[in-house]
């Protein structure tokens, strides 16, 4: 894939847009410094890869925030960089990157919007088609992993570089991968171990101990000994526990008496509140509220029940008396008996439908009666969690003799964490009473038959305050339970060394927490192989660096460098590349080493030994070798400023590798600010042809791009003059006689057609039909047009001779002629 | 344990994956086949912290 055109609209020093056509094998940049030449290079990184490599590379990104859309760009415009490139079929694809205000890029192919170039799969692996002066620095001049990182990024290894980076990380410092739930483990234990090592008398343990999960059997069994000597002789295996924790408690009581201790919240515990939490607030929703309004409803029909009964009643007597009232005696007639008897009927009805009441009632009365039974066991639970310490309330001025004054803070934690727990308790009883007192009104609504929506309004209440209050009761307790578990343990030591129970304190931890010590050598065997995980990454990393910079790369570089490196200077030259390797010969991770050698003799390091002409000349070799060398979607390479701080041997050396690269195919992009080595690389490379643009001035609007001849068409003819009478020039200098003549002739022509017609047309893209055509309508004789257009004939579009070429004298000197005749028309 | 052979997804498969036969120690293998995904630094700490909660609460 070469580039045909690029054009850049408000990105870094371009602000109006502007399009830079580019020849299909060379093209020649000339700015002055600051005039908006590395804005072109520059906008080829982002277009393909979305970032600039001079922000890529830099310690601050924050610096280069909003560097890339100028900043003259109108704010209606959009900054965008557009590029066509043509594959090895002639086909065009035009790619857009537009800059988004987020500073990332928006990419469109022929229009159309994409996710990413329709490129290789992955861009990354690709060597970039860039030789950038600034990045030259940073792959030689810089710290060995610095280069390391630098090599691995341009032979196409950045994510594998990433990755180690990354593992080493995590390698060295994993504190942040470890949970709180393990870390609370390890620091727990590392507290035991040091109380172990504090005790003489278990020395022996201590010392077992240190050899990590391999001894933990051995050291239980010490455990087991020093256990045995604490209690009495009969004690069997099972009680030595409930024994040493007894024969301590008994000790320590005799100084104090209490536990300052506020375990959390398990996660099973905190399940549990949560699920009752919601059954009560499902009563202030359903179905509690809607089995309440709906006993509202039935109790307005009660008066319904009552007047049935009252006619059931009357009906009853009146089977003994049937033509008589049974309440006042009065006689009845047929119409007065049939009204009583449809009256009972119908009330006999209306009561079967209202004995939904009743059931009601009962369910509601059951549904409070286990709320209450619900609300009181999470009551007790929340009560019975902090009970012990609350208690200590009284006792706190023993404490303070024991803690006082070495451990204050822990003191006053204690007694801050049973002020602010005492609060929190009052509010949740006298919540809790609230809640009571509001079932109890619902309850008593509900046997008196008077049911009230506002009494549920007011149980919906209470209930959400005092679930409110004990969340905050849990609240307290949870970020008081570190410190105060820490305020127990020094509560405890202090008690162990008043009481004497040190040494039985420690066995009865090692005894409960052996499970945790065998996690904790675990956890720590893992931690600790972390670093044996890096090594691999390391060796396997460094391994594959080596295979991608030793052997192949070394002497393609070599190649480069030979061709450039001058034979007058001292020999002290660049003699390849290696890995720093240690004494054992294992590979070093990350250092990438540069080999030199003077005379014979191997110097410690190119870096310390090569001039910075010759340091300069091997970074721009390495770019050109790993270029060449991995597989790239692109045909083309653009170099920038690639001679500062070079010897002038060097300059002129590195014209010769501009032409290799160009007969290899590439298409080269070459920017400098150095227009005497532009002259010279023009004049070098003069039978290459190619495209010459100058930056003649830089304003507001952005750089002002002038095309300029490659070489003037009168230079060329005299050369080709001397060609044709020099009767020792071989074939090969006449092909390039004849080749210059076709030049000059599409220059000429461009040239008349803008002389006549006024509009200019690229002397690099015409071909022998265009000519003719150009010739025909500038109204050019026929018969020269003819004679031009035969000129053609004996080179193809590219300038190439066909593989049956003949050179020959007299044709290129009757082209000559036919040339100058076409010239005169231009009035020269 | 994850049973997974492979680094699928990951940002430089075909290396993990000879990397992954290089290795023995199955913490470490898993590590790595971790390294996968939108965030593989954070997929690869993340089973760490996982590994080191499993021997926390390991039945046996």
């Amino acid at each position: 894939m070469k580039i045909k055109n690029i054009t850049i609209q408000g990105f870094r020093g371009f602000n109006e847009e502007r399009t830079i056509d580019f020849h299909d094998r060379f093209t020649l940049i000339y700015a002055p410094n600051s005039y908006g030449k590395t804005s072109i290079s520059e906008a080829f990184e982002w277009l393909l890869y979305g970032i600039t490599s001079k922000v890529e590379k830099a310690d601050s990104k924050e610096e280069y925030k909003g560097s890339y859309r100028n900043r003259h760009l109108p704010e209606s415009l959009t900054p965008f960089v557009k590029a066509t490139f043509v594959d090895n079929n002639g086909n065009e694809t035009e790619f857009q990157g537009n800059l988004s205000e987020d500073e990332t890029i928006q990419r469109f192919v022929n229009g159309q919007e994409v996710d990413r170039w329709p490129l290789v799969q992955d861009l990354s692996k690709a060597p970039r088609p860039f030789i950038l002066q600034h990045a030259l620095k940073y792959l030689l001049l810089v710290r060995p992993d610095e280069r390391f990182q630098g090599f691995a990024h341009l032979l196409g290894l950045e994510k594998l570089d990433m990755f180690q980076r990354n593992v080493v990380s995590l390698c060295t410092k994993p504190d942040a991968c470890i949970p709180a739930e393990v870390n609370r483990l390890l620091k727990n234990i590392s507290a035991l171990e040091a109380r172990l090592a504090s005790q003489p008398s278990l020395a022996t343990i201590e010392k077992v101990f240190k050899k990590g999960i391999a001894g933990l059997a051995e050291a239980y069994e010490a455990v087991a000994s020093e256990c045995r000597r604490r209690v009495p002789p009969e004690t069997e295996g099972e009680s030595v526990l409930p024994q040493l924790l007894k024969i301590r408690e008994d000790a320590v009581a005799k100084i104090f008496k209490g536990c300052i201790a506020l375990p959390d919240y398990l996660e099973e515990e905190k399940h549990t509140n949560t699920e009752d939490e919601n059954s009560f607030l499902d009563c202030i929703a359903d179905p509690f509220v809607k089995k309440y309004i709906k006993l509202l409803e039935l109790a307005t029909v009660q008066h319904i029940l009552e007047r049935a009964d009252f006619f059931g009643l009357g009906i009853k007597l009146l089977d003994k008396t049937p033509r008589k009232c049974p309440f006042c005696g009065q006689s009845l007639n047929d119409a007065l008996l049939k009204h009583i008897h449809d009256e009972h009927v119908n009330l006999a009805t209306e009561k079967k439908c209202n004995e939904e009441l009743q059931k009601q009632r009962t369910e509601i009365m059951k549904f409070l009666a286990e709320l209450k039974l619900r609300l009181a066991a999470y009551q007790t639970r929340y009560r019975d969690k902090a009970a012990k310490l609350l208690a200590l309330e009284f006792t706190l001025d023993e404490l303070k003799t024991i803690l006082m004054p070495k451990h204050q803070t822990h003191f006053n934690t204690v007694e801050t964490t049973i002020s602010e727990l005492k609060i929190a308790k009052n509010n949740l009883e006298t919540s809790y009473s609230k809640v009571i007192g509001a079932l109890a009104d619902i309850e008593t609504s509900v046997t008196e038959s008077k049911e009230d929506a506002a009494l549920v309004s007011v149980l919906g209440e209470t209930l959400a305050k005092y679930i409110f209050d004990a969340r905050s009761y849990v609240r307290v307790i949870s970020e008081k339970a570190y410190t105060m578990s820490d305020a127990d343990k020094i509560l405890k030591h202090e008690l162990d060394t008043l009481a004497g129970t040190e040494d039985i304190s420690v066995l009865i931890d090692l005894l409960k927490q052996r499970r945790n010590i065998e996690n904790k050598f675990e956890i720590k065997g893992i931690l600790d192989n972390l670093k044996d995980l890096r090594k691999s990454v390391d060796q396997y990393v460094a391994n594959k660096v080596l295979e991608a910079i030793s052997g192949e790369l070394t002497s393609e570089v070599m190649e480069w460098y030979g061709q450039i490196k001058t034979t007058g200077d001292p020999d002290v030259h660049f003699d390849g590349f290696d890995i720093e390797r240690t004494k054992k010969g294992e590979l070093k991770a990350r250092r990438v080493q540069i080999k030199a050698r003077s005379y014979g003799k191997d110097l410690v390091s190119a870096v310390s030994s090569l001039s910075e002409s010759k340091l300069n000349v091997l970074g721009l070799c390495v770019s050109i070798a790993t270029n060449l060398k991995g597989e790239s979607p692109f045909h083309f390479l653009i170099i920038d400023d690639p001679i500062q701080s070079w010897d002038a041997e060097h300059e002129i050396q590195f014209i010769e590798v501009i032409r290799r690269l160009v007969e290899r195919g590439k298409q080269l992009i070459l920017m400098s600010h150095n227009r005497k080595w532009i002259d010279m690389v023009r004049s070098g490379c003069r039978t290459i042809n190619g495209l010459f643009y100058e930056i003649t001035g830089y304003t507001e609007a952005g750089p002002n791009i002038t095309e300029i001849p490659w070489v003037k068409w009168i230079e060329r003819l005299k050369e080709v003059d001397s060609i044709v009478k020099d009767q020792t020039a071989t074939s090969v200098k006449l092909q390039q006689a004849e080749e210059e003549i076709r030049i000059v002739n599409a220059e000429l022509t461009s040239e008349l057609y803008f002389k006549i017609k006024q509009f200019m047309k690229k002397p690099h893209d015409l071909n022998s039909t265009k000519v003719r055509k150009m010739l025909v309508e500038c109204g050019v004789d026929i018969s020269l047009v003819d004679r031009i257009t035969q000129t053609f004939e004996t080179t193809d579009d590219a300038h190439h001779a066909p593989a049956d070429y003949a050179a020959h004298r007299q044709r290129i000197q009757r082209y000559h002629a036919w040339a100058h005749e076409l010239a005169k028309l231009l009035g020269n | 344990m994850n049973n997974k052979a492979t680094s699928q997804d990951s940002p430089c498969k075909e290396y993990l994956d000879e990397l992954l036969a290089e290795l023995s120690n199955p913490v470490h293998k898993r590590l790595i086949q971790e390294y996968r995904g939108n965030d593989p630094v954070q997929s690869m700490e993340s089973e760490l912290g996982k590994i080191l909660m499993e021997v926390l609460h390991r039945e046996n």
